[in-house]
């Protein structure tokens, strides 16, 4: 889950208190939505330089342990107890906890039975990665600048063309579902027909799906992106273009297209693993253009999980794989989506296709997806690489015009869309082609039909029929106007022919609203083809944030001295702020001959009348730890330590 | 919007030259050294990099890093990374095999031994080995020196012939040092050229291949200035009679052999002579197809030390077969086109040899060596009677009933009248359609039917002007030399071949001494599929810079024909 829709789905009260912390308080109050602030850099880089660095550590643990995967409290102190030397007591788990929740980086939902989920909005694992597991740049050696390439790789497109050419197979012919609910297997060769990335290419990352067994890897991904686009849209009955989320789409530049596929990838399947999802943050991060070292991902992602998630940049044509001396590397071209291309209000960036005297049409990379998909639609293709060639024959007019394309209108988007004139050649074999195309068509029509021609001709002479304008077929049938029916039936029923009950006419696509009706289409209800294994959704979101006084039970019942000051007690009264501690899972701050020392308690232990407890010291970050058994004298003045709640 | 840079590049190689960008003509100097153009019919100019023009301008000295980092230089796009891998990996493969000769002796050397123990290994070219490889040398037997390199190139290994030609027979020939007419022989620069990339210069891989001139620019001179380089007996094969002849006439008129040392081999006449031309049709003549082909003796019945292909691109598939066995013969291929209807232009490539010069239509004509042409279709409606045939008639019938729409011969008039006094060939598919077209107008017809002396005395007379028009069949397609032709009207055509429509254009190409334009006339039926066929024909002119323009006629006695396309 996103932040978008995170923050959408918090309770009022909580996002109130996040508004109303002073570093977002103004933005606020400037109208900026509450998303927007929290998702962007800048609040990160703020929030990062005044947080306390506990809980900037914390939430590194956090980023590098889990990632956008949720977690539960027991998950994350375990995590933080295995650390050597544990870093974090329980308390300021939970403390830290409530304090990313209130800064709206760490969000929480419940399941039904009650159980706590806390997670990073998968979007802001990027932003995370890059500030708290931030990788190294590893070049290759002087020397070895070019590295051993596979010599029968494929030419990759970026993804948003394929992904474009596979979709307007849909346009051309939506996936119908079998009886069974599985994908019809025509549609489906004719979908991955035109792509480049094969199954077995996408074997590493894991997917799992409807069907897995017959339906093809890329096919599912094909589906899934569409789907999570809004481009595809699942009916009862197929799979098909959305029209609305189709313009939509076709509104973004390629670049636009491939970022907003980029964040499909990271938010839908590199999210599913922790330590892939940072490699895969981290790519990002990375200069483009230069070759380097997969090992360089090793701080945050084994090397066989980064080179699976590097393979299924390069199918997306935005990365480059080869060996040096052996060693994996890898570089990322220009296209990999730019950051910059990820802001909405970004112009894209508009080239134009040249159109040729012998009808070729030649594409360059900066020509924007929707002309793209109208040549789709009115041309043949002749060629899908760097540059896309088209070609106009009569065949393609023919299907132009099936799209809607007369021969004027295909003329004007040729020369829109070239900034020229069309070459005379061109204008020439439109005009041929069009000349014999759509002068017939099959129409469904209402047809009036009579028994007998002497019924046929009582009708035409009635005066009020015939202004309907009736067409005569044969003898006793007419062909009417669908819009004059209701008329025409009365009509009937007056000179005394009432029509027969007959099935009701319904033009093709009048029964969408019965049986082909969209499956709720809203980006966020639509849960894609491949299966994703948080489904946050379906939990609602956590109403509260605890308070202080709720993440320390029993509280307001103990003397406020034992929480402000280290003092000398009673042996009692030093077992009672011990077993406190334990039950808080917090730290004891102890003085002894002038020394302040942090002592975490785990557990008690009676010795006659007194006691010892078993714990660690908490010393240099770099001092393993070490269970220690200290003895009531030990503790002679204490305090229980709580950790402060971080409400900047 | 200035145009930042002037090369499109895809990753197979194909590259989009744009006209308009000022760096233009550099570019295109650039290009013609690693890739050959396939088309221009508009603003991009499209080459293509393959396999075979990476080999060549490894020959020439290019590395696979010059061209790649030149081509980033020119490239607005940059260059596709998979392309790059592909020319370092081609280009690296040029000179990998190299042919040598030694004592006499044919071997394959090159200097990674493990390729050629992976050749070695490969049993389909086990064969043409002699005994056990050495880790850097193979014996070859003499004989399978064509079908080595032929399936080595099939399998991405150029190999480098380095083994040399045989002489052949010496033979005392020069061109004449002036023609008939008085005026100095002198071949033009890009002749000279040609001839000069042929041979090669040190070059030993030199001495075979293609070169590829627009119809009108003088091939013929060509083979002529090389047979009088070489100074041996030459087999010169042409695709029919009449151009058997003209080679002949051409010879004795500019060479200083006599019709004495030069005999004709063709269906009619077989005299074998130290320079001896020959049809494709007559070596390829057989009684059955169980028999062996009976003249094929012929290219190796005397020490040729040259062979000129004429028209190389209607080389029948048996001579390729034969041409595989000739390897050790100089070999010299002609042609206006490389595109070969039946797609073998590999074979041209691994059996004649590369392709050594070419020279663009277009070029050609900026230069003036060959004559400007305007080329245009003009279409006709089929009156009722014709068009209700036409429709109604099974569609193999349907291109035939276009074809032979009787209102052409009413636009051939008029373009008749309207070239009037101009050298002009009408030229068609169809005999019954010609000699219809012959009665009707009074006009001479030269067919395949008629004798060959009669078909030579109607080139003369065209030739010396006293016929001003003639009507030929597709036997006018190649090979005739008609200079003086300035119009032609083509009133019927076979379906879609390319080659023809550059043929017949090529007809009317030679400069004119009165410097007019020439006229390409393309006559077919509206409203049918002959429309079309004329579009594909139309296209590959178009790809080599000719736009046509589309007239369409009205009706008789109108005032000729609105012009439908804009000037």
């Amino acid at each position: 889950m996103n932040v978008r829709q995170s923050v959408a789905r918090l309770p009022e009260s909580i996002a109130g208190l996040i508004a109303a912390s002073a570093a977002v308080r103004p933005q606020i109050e400037r109208g900026e939505p509450l998303n927007r602030i929290i998702g962007s850099s800048e609040w990160a880089d703020r929030w990062q330089s005044g947080a306390e660095p506990k809980t900037v550590g914390l939430l590194a643990t956090i980023v590098a342990s889990f990632a956008a995967v949720p977690f539960g409290l027991e998950q994350l102190v375990n995590v933080c107890e295995a650390g050597s030397p544990a870093q974090y007591t329980g308390s300021e788990i939970r403390v830290g906890l409530a304090s990313l929740r209130l800064h709206g980086i760490v969000f929480a939902v419940r399941k039904a039975w009650g159980d706590q989920l806390f997670y990073i909005p998968t979007d802001m694992v990027p932003s995370w990665q890059r500030r708290l597991l931030p990788v190294q740049s590893i070049r290759l050696p002087a020397g070895e600048s070019r590295p051993l390439t596979d010599p029968d790789k494929r030419f990759r497109l970026p993804l948003s063309l394929e992904m474009l050419l596979s979709w307007q197979c849909v346009a051309d012919q939506p996936i119908a579902f079998t009886a069974k609910r599985t994908l019809h297997r025509k549609s489906v060769a004719k979908l991955i027909a035109p792509m480049r990335i094969a199954s077995q290419e996408l074997e590493t990352i894991g997917f799992a799906y409807p069907d897995a067994e017959h339906l093809p890897r890329q096919a599912a991904l094909a589906i899934d992106l569409g789907l999570s686009a809004g481009v595809l849209v699942r009916t009862e009955r197929d799979i098909r273009i959305d029209e609305r989320g189709l313009s939509e789409w076709l509104a973004l530049s390629v670049q636009q297209a491939d970022a907003r596929l980029h964040e499909f990838l990271l938010e839908r399947y590199a999210a599913a693993d922790p330590q892939m999802h940072l490699a895969a943050s981290a790519v990002a991060t990375l200069q483009v253009g230069v070759w380097l070292e997969t090992r360089l991902f090793e701080t945050v992602a084994p090397e066989a999980k980064a080179d699976a998630w590097l393979r299924l940049l390069e199918c997306c044509g935005w990365v480059e794989r080869g060996s040096a001396a052996g060693r994996p590397a890898f570089r990322m071209l220009n296209e990999f989506p730019a950051r910059e291309a990820e802001k909405p209000d970004a112009e894209p960036n508009e080239g134009t296709f040249i159109v040729q005297p012998d009808g070729e049409i030649i594409v360059p990379p900066d020509v924007g997806l929707a002309a793209r998909w109208t040549l789709g639609r009115t041309t043949e293709r002749v060629a899908a690489d760097a540059l896309f060639v088209y070609r106009l024959t009569r065949d393609a007019c023919a299907k132009a015009i099936d799209a809607g394309y007369s021969r004027q209108t295909l003329i004007d988007f040729l020369e829109r869309g070239s900034g020229e004139s069309l070459p005379s050649q061109v204008a020439d074999a439109l005009n041929d082609w069009y000349a014999r195309l759509g002068r017939t068509k099959f129409e469904d029509a209402l047809l009036l039909r009579t028994d007998s021609p002497a019924i046929a001709k009582l009708l035409l002479d009635d005066p009020e029929l015939v202004a309907h304008k009736p067409e005569l077929v044969g003898d006793r049938d007419f062909i009417v106007d669908a819009g004059a029916r209701k008329a025409i039936e009365a009509r009937l029923s007056k000179l005394g022919y009432p029509p027969a009950a007959a099935k009701r006419h319904k033009p093709p696509n009048a029964d969408a609203g019965e049986d082909g009706d969209v499956a709720a289409g809203s980006e966020h209800k639509e849960p894609g083809w491949i299966y994703r294994p948080f489904a946050l959704g379906y939990y609602e979101a956590d109403p509260s944030i605890p308070a202080f006084e709720d993440l320390f039970p029993g509280m307001l019942d103990i003397p406020s001295a034992w929480v402000k000051e280290p003092r000398a007690y009673h042996a009692s009264t030093r077992e009672s702020l011990v077993q406190r501690a334990i039950s808080w899972q917090t730290s004891l701050l102890v003085r002894r001959e002038g020394v302040t020392k942090l002592f975490v308690p785990r557990a008690l232990e009676r010795q006659g009348d007194g006691f010892r407890a078993i714990g660690h010291w908490r010393g240099e970050a770099d001092e393993p730890q070490k269970l220690v058994e200290v003895s009531a004298c030990d503790l002679a003045e204490l305090m229980i330590n709580l950790p402060s709640l971080d409400v900047t | 919007m200035a145009i930042t840079r002037p090369l499109l590049i895809q990753s197979d190689g194909t590259l989009l030259l744009d006209e308009r960008h000022p760096d233009y003509a550099t570019t295109r100097n650039y290009l013609r050294e690693f890739a050959e153009l396939h088309k221009r019919p508009g603003f991009f100019h499209t080459y293509r990099m393959t396999p075979i023009t990476l080999w060549q301008a490894a020959s020439s000295g290019w590395t696979a890093g010059e061209i790649v980092e030149r081509l980033a230089a020119l490239s607005r796009f940059g260059v596709p990374g998979a392309l790059e891998e592909e020319i370092r990996r081609q280009m690296n493969r040029y000179g990998l095999l190299r042919l040598v000769a030694s004592d006499g002796k044919l071997a394959l050397v090159s200097k990674s031994a493990d390729l050629l123990a992976s050749l070695g290994q490969r049993g389909n070219l086990t064969a043409a080995f002699e005994g056990e490889a050495g880790s850097h040398s193979a014996a070859v037997r003499p004989e399978a020196r064509g079908w080595l390199k032929r399936k080595l190139a099939e399998l991405g290994y150029p190999v480098v012939d380095m083994a040399g030609y045989r002489t052949g027979r010496a033979l005392d020939v020069n061109l004449r040092e002036r023609a008939e007419g008085g005026q100095p022989i002198r071949l033009r620069d890009y002749q000279a050229e040609a001839v000069k990339a042929f041979l090669g210069d040190d070059c030993r891989d030199g001495g075979s291949g293609v070169v590829v001139l627009p119809c009108g620019a003088g091939k013929t001179w060509v083979g002529m200035a090389a047979l009088a380089k070489l100074k041996c007996e030459t087999l010169i094969l042409t695709p029919n009679r009449v151009s058997v002849s003209q080679w002949i006439e051409e010879i004795v008129r500019n060479t200083t052999l006599t019709e004495q040392d030069i005999g004709e081999y063709t269906g009619e006449t077989k005299n074998v002579r130290p320079v001896t031309v020959a049809t494709y049709q007559v070596l390829t003549h057989r009684r059955s197809k169980e028999e062996d082909y009976p003249h094929w003796k012929l290219f190796v019945n005397r020490e040729w030390g040259l062979i000129i292909y004429d028209e190389v691109h209607l080389l029948p598939a048996p001579v390729f077969r034969m041409t595989a066995d000739l390897q050790a013969t100089r070999r010299l291929g002609l042609t206006a086109t490389l595109v070969r209807e039946d797609g073998r232009e590999e074979d041209a490539f691994a059996l004649i040899g590369p392709k050594r010069y070419e020279m663009p239509w277009r070029t050609m004509e900026e230069r003036k060596w060959i004559a400007e042409a305007v080329c245009t279709e003009v279409r006709v409606p089929m009156d009722e009677q014709s068009l209700q045939h036409y429709t109604s008639a099974p569609r193999n019938l349907r291109h035939r009933i276009a074809g032979q729409n009787p209102l052409k011969t009413e636009v051939v008039r008029t373009l008749l009248d309207r070239h009037y006094g101009t050298p002009t060939l009408i030229i068609g598919q169809y005999l019954d359609q010609l000699h219809e077209l012959a009665s009707e107008l009074s006009l001479p017809l030269v067919t395949g039917e008629m004798p060959h002396h009669s078909r030579k005395e109607l080139f003369k007379q065209f030739k010396e002007g006293t016929i001003r028009v003639l009507i030929v069949s597709k036997v006018a397609n190649f090979a005739v030399d008609l200079p003086d032709a300035a119009v032609a009207i083509q009133v019927s055509g076979s379906y879609g071949s390319r080659q023809e429509e550059a043929q017949r254009l090529g007809r009317i190409l030679r400069p004119k001494a009165s410097g007019i334009t020439a006229s390409f006339y393309s006559v077919v039926s509206d409203g049918t599929d002959e429309i079309e066929f004329s579009r594909n024909r139309g296209r590959f002119l178009l790809e080599q810079g000719y736009p046509y323009t589309i007239d369409r006629w009205q009706a008789p006695n109108s005032p000729a024909w609105e012009k439908v396309s804009p000037e």
